[in-house]
């Protein structure tokens, strides 16, 4: 758990948006309604994401309160990804270990959606069989200070992470990358057209602002 | 996720100033220089701060997709490669640091492409000396103040980087101090080359 041990890794964001009245009870109704549930092994669904308690990710069961995700002026919560993920050339040899079955019964090869259904069907034995692939990653919201540290460098899950997050507490949130930094300084105007106009500086070429 | 959630614009502010994508890699070559070639003096509240370049770097261009250069040392400034690596157009990308204030050590590694911190490594709190359970109350207060120390930390890690990156973009924005800077940062890798692989200019 990067909050709470080891080495950590993590990007910061700001966090743009006010804090509604009752928010603790709010926050609790939002974050339940998008917690994560776990993949049904008798569903089609093949991935799924929601909220987590940070200290026990895993405990499928348990509400997530209060108690659960507010230390002191942080909210600390887990988001989880599950995701069955076959090994293709264990789908791709058991749908053809189907389809010489079905060439065996009938005559004919499988084709069209007939296919599709071998394939269907296959993925759904593997489903039961196999655990899905699971990824929890935690952040830590400091309320007080309007940031908020997502502890993963992933773009694909922190792009879903901060939408998720947006939506959950109706809040805008700002990637804190040096670039924003620099457009959000207080810079006089001078300095402000400057940055607009800003090229990169070659060490071994005269300097230049111009572009 | 609700039926009704929306999606949010938050990837387009991403896009927006991707001309300036550039600043996170000159601050990092910029402030391996600053810190090589001068002495920084930098304060935490009233304590003083000790930075200092850490055992590890990686360098590429700003564009395309030629090899990267990493380099893993004790004494990176001993390194020929690195300044072999700017003098051909290369920036600093990942650049490790080491911070010590208050006799507690931090070390951690900036990222130049996204911003982000990255294997922040500090003291352990707390020690489980003498070994025994703790209360489910206790447990939970004991996490508190892990949590507690741990964001402080990395609040303290970034208020220097902050204080450092507002410095370089405050001369970045100002021609002739950062022709200063430049010229500097010129006449040390030029040097270092000289001294270090006996290369001419």
């Amino acid at each position: 758990m990067a909050l709470f041990s080891g080495a950590m890794t993590y990007m910061r964001y700001r966090v743009e948006g006010e804090l509604p009245d009752n928010w603790t009870d709010k926050f609790e109704r939002s974050i339940e309604v998008r917690r994560f549930m776990p993949l049904d092994a008798d569903s089609e669904d093949v991935e799924s994401v929601g909220w987590v308690p940070v200290r026990s990710p895993f405990a499928d069961e348990e509400p997530i309160t209060n108690a659960h995700f507010l230390l002191s002026s942080w909210l600390v919560l887990g988001y989880r990804e599950d995701q069955f993920a076959f090994p293709k050339p264990l789908l791709r040899d058991r749908v053809a270990s189907r389809m010489e079955l079905h060439r065996e019964k009938t005559g004919m090869e499988a084709t069209g959606q007939t296919k599709r259904a071998i394939e269907a069907a296959v993925m759904a034995e593997l489903r039961k069989k196999i655990l899905p692939r699971s990824r929890v990653i935690e952040l830590c919201w400091d309320m007080q200070n309007k940031q908020l540290r997502i502890f993963t460098r992933s773009v694909s899950i922190t792009d879903r992470m901060v939408k998720l997050f947006e939506q959950t507490f109706d809040v805008r949130l700002k990637h804190c990358n040096y670039v924003e930094q620099a457009v959000v300084s207080e810079l006089s105007s001078t300095a402000r057209s400057a940055l607009e106009t800003l090229v990169p500086q070659n060490i071994f070429q005269e300097m230049t602002h111009a572009r | 996720m609700r039926a009704d959630d929306k999606d949010s614009p938050s990837t387009h502010r991403r896009i927006q100033y991707s001309q300036l994508n550039f600043l996170g890699a000159e601050f990092l070559t910029w402030l391996y220089f600053h810190l090589e070639e001068e002495t920084v003096q930098l304060k935490l509240g009233d304590a003083p701060v000790e930075l200092r370049i850490g055992n590890r770097m990686s360098l590429g261009k700003l564009e395309g997709n030629e090899v990267r250069v990493q380099v893993a040392s004790p004494a990176l400034s001993d390194s020929g490669e690195v300044l072999q690596a700017i003098r051909s157009g290369a920036y600093v990308d990942a650049l490790a640091l080491d911070m010590v204030v208050n006799d507690r050590l931090y070390s951690f590694t900036l990222m130049a492409k996204d911003g982000a911190i990255s294997g922040v490594k500090i003291q352990q709190f707390f020690p489980d000396e003498d070994g025994n359970k703790t209360s489910r109350e206790n447990k939970s207060a004991e996490l508190e103040t892990t949590l507690l120390l741990r964001m402080s930390s990395l609040e303290n890690i970034e208020e220097i980087v902050d204080a450092l990156y507002k410095e370089f973009i405050s001369r970045r924005l100002m021609l002739s101090v950062f022709s200063s800077d430049v010229s500097s940062i010129r006449q040390a890798v030029l040097g270092g080359l000289k001294a270090k692989l006996g290369m001419v200019q």
